[in-house]
């Protein structure tokens, strides 16, 4: 029964998360968003050409949206089912990555409850466009590499291999993660006097080699229009110019908060405007002040305990927040502060840890915990209203919902 | 993931002082097992590229090759650009690079996007079908390109005309869809679509699609180019001729000229 009460507690949370995912999901108006995501997968499936959503960006998304699509007949379930699924999944997935990395249940289930109630990581779960997914697609990748250096299963990590593969074909950023965790296999190996060539080249062959052949498998649409490999070499660069030249789909996205350097300084926004036959529908997702604001300093804290407490698991986790980050923080391009949700686990994660250690550390620890957990889930509640697009309901949240109106509309 | 595994790995073993104690190892890397996994996985990659290479080749169809000169014999003259649709439509071909000799691109993007049917699937009217109905003299080669008949799009410029496309493209601040610049030769990605804008002939193996515009030959310098395109060495199954300029006195009779003297017959 001891094992089995963490388990109760984290399919609480996730079932929680789910309701607050799916929760009046059909009356929510679609975005433009929405819709251009489902011709861009009816587009490839059919055509194999890129666009007119993100084309610059890899293409599983398309393939997803399309087979959900079938699936559920079209409509709006069929379209956002894998954003709500990856997106409540990953909920479970950062309790176990952080029980694995912190050897804390509190604390594990700390960071998966503010991931359960973050109004932004919510409100993207209820769009088509596939921002949460690359979250899930690390957060299992990690999970299946830990458990199978932990206990030498080599299958496993084919699997993680698999799940990298999936993540780099729904954004590059996720080879960062891919990368750490090469080098993570291969220093426990060392560490653990268990390194052969072999080993390291299978670990250099499950988590590469398998990834780079899913990559490559899902442009097989697009290769049915005639291209072979030196086109695809072509591709990239095109895409690769696209994405670095970006800089936002409209005038107004850069209205909206770009500056990657302040995701956790300040809280951030994001807003989609859905047109609707009555008047325009504002999904406004801000940063819950209380979690995000507390990143920065708990990584920090994660990174020290790390090096004090010889964890590598820890410095893993460390590493892969800050050179997940750091490639967004020192562009010069614009970035949303959607694209957080890669590093956000490793962020809550370490909230988590911070808090547990404070609630131990502290007189009244106890009373101070639960109240930083009652408080950021009040304002996770307002924010949540402006998530969903129910903001100009409410007296109080309209202010906020105004902020985000267009410039030239206000 | 199966549930067993998926359960495995939620229940984890703790001692009593909470560090995870390590379960026995099922199964180790030094054991066989582990070259059965890499064979496998090299085999994977191996076979992903090649299907991925012989699915692109194969897709392409082809009529059969001549050069130019045997070509013009049975070019068709097209009363209008938009034609040069059909016919390729006609000929089934797909996958292909076309050559177009020509001093405008046929280029343009439809705009808007066919109607969202909500609750229906597919969520979208059939794109190849949308993209026809927005078929016009503007943008035969932007259909080609979005319907897979083309992969690929050469044009063939007068100097002149060159130098003002490359005004017109180089001159927006940060246009990723540049991928290089030359004197003569501009290469573009639209949407990963290779697009190369020159001034001479390129040198391509395999056969392409030929449209030789009447902007191009009877433009500003009516005589240029002929002696190029014959010594080309240029394969192509395909060939048009289209009137883009038909008012400034450019007719089915001069096209018809045209490919005679292309040919040979006529000098």
């Amino acid at each position: 029964m001891r094992e089995l009460k963490p388990a109760v507690v984290i399919s609480a949370i996730t079932a929680l998360g789910f309701v607050l995912r799916a929760w009046g999901l059909p009356s929510q108006p679609l975005t433009s968003d929405d819709m251009a995501v489902a011709l861009s997968a009816q587009n490839y499936i059919e055509t194999g050409h890129l666009g007119p959503v993100m084309w610059n960006h890899p293409v599983l998304r398309n393939i997803i949206v399309y087979m959900t699509l079938k699936l559920a007949g079209g409509g709006v379930w069929g379209l956002k089912a894998a954003s709500l699924m990856f997106g409540t999944l990953s909920i479970p997935l950062l309790y176990i990555a952080g029980r694995r990395i912190l050897e804390n249940e509190t604390a594990a289930l700390v960071g998966a409850f503010l991931l359960c109630i973050d109004p932004m990581h919510i409100s993207f779960s209820r769009q088509a466009v596939h921002e949460v997914w690359m979250m899930f697609f690390i957060l299992s990748g990690l999970v299946l590499t830990l458990e199978a250096i932990d206990r030498q299963r080599p299958l496993y990590l084919g699997l993680a291999g698999l799940a990298f593969g999936l993540g780099v074909a729904s954004k590059w950023d996720v080879a960062v993660y891919m990368a750490l965790c090469v080098i993570y296999a291969i220093q426990s190996r060392k560490r653990e006097d268990r390194f052969d060539t072999e080993s390291a080249a299978w670990d250099i062959g499950a988590l590469v080699i398998v990834p780079s052949a899913v990559y490559l498998l899902t442009y097989m649409p697009w290769f049915g229009r005639g291209y072979g490999l030196g086109d695809w070499a072509f591709l990239h660069s095109s895409m690769w110019r696209a994405t670095v030249f970006h800089e936002g789909y409209n005038e107004y996205m850069m209205e909206l908060d770009h500056n990657a350097s302040l995701w956790f300084i300040k809280p951030v926004g994001y807003a989609t405007i859905a047109f609707t036959e009555a008047e325009p529908v504002a999904l406004v997702s801000i940063s819950n002040p209380l979690t995000w604001m507390l990143v920065l300093p708990a990584v920090a804290w994660m990174g020290i305990r790390s090096l004090a407490l010889r964890s590598t698991k820890m410095a893993l986790a460390t590493a892969c927040f800050v050179f997940g980050y750091m490639p967004f923080a020192f562009t010069s391009r614009p970035i949303w502060a959607h694209s957080a949700f890669s590093i956000l686990p490793f962020g809550f994660m370490a909230v988590g840890m911070a808090s547990v250690s404070l609630k131990e550390r502290l007189k009244h620890g106890r009373w101070i915990f639960a109240s930083y957990l009652v408080l950021a889930s009040l304002i996770a509640c307002a924010l949540y209203m402006l998530a969903i697009g129910k903001g100009m309901d409410y007296e109080a949240l309209r202010p906020l919902v105004m902020r985000f109106q267009p410039m030239g509309e206000r | 993931m199966s549930v067993s595994m998926f359960m495995d790995i939620m229940i984890i073993p703790h001692s009593p002082s909470g560090r995870r104690t390590l379960a026995r190892p099922r199964l180790c890397y030094n054991q066989p097992m582990r070259w059965g996994f890499s064979i496998i996985i090299a085999a994977c990659l191996l076979a992903s590229l090649s299907l991925a290479h012989t699915r692109g080749k194969a897709s392409r169809v082809f009529g059969k090759p001549m050069p130019l000169s045997e070509a013009a014999l049975s070019a068709y003259v097209l009363e209008r650009p938009a034609e040069m649709y059909t016919r390729w439509k006609d000929a089934g071909i797909r996958g292909r690079v076309a050559v177009v000799f020509s001093d405008r691109m046929f280029l343009e993007f439809s705009a808007g996007n066919p109607k969202y049917r909500r609750d229906d699937f597919p969520p979208y009217e059939p794109l190849r079908d949308w993209q026809e109905q927005n078929l016009n003299d503007r943008n035969p080669v932007s259909i080609g390109l979005r319907n897979n008949m083309l992969r690929e799009v050469w044009y063939v410029m007068p100097p002149e005309k060159f130098m003002a496309q490359k005004t017109a493209i180089t001159g927006k601040t940060r246009n990723p869809a540049i991928i290089s610049v030359s004197e003569d030769t501009i290469r573009l990605g639209l949407r990963g679509t290779p697009v190369t804008i020159t001034t001479s002939i390129p040198r391509i193996t395999e056969a392409v699609i030929v449209d030789i515009d009447s902007s191009f030959l009877f433009g500003e310098r009516p005589d240029w180019g002929i002696d190029d395109l014959r010594a080309s060495g240029l394969m192509t199954d395909l060939m048009t001729v289209s009137i883009s300029n038909q008012a400034e006195g450019f007719t089915a009779q001069s096209a018809r000229e045209l490919l005679s003297m292309l040919s040979g017959e006529k000098r």
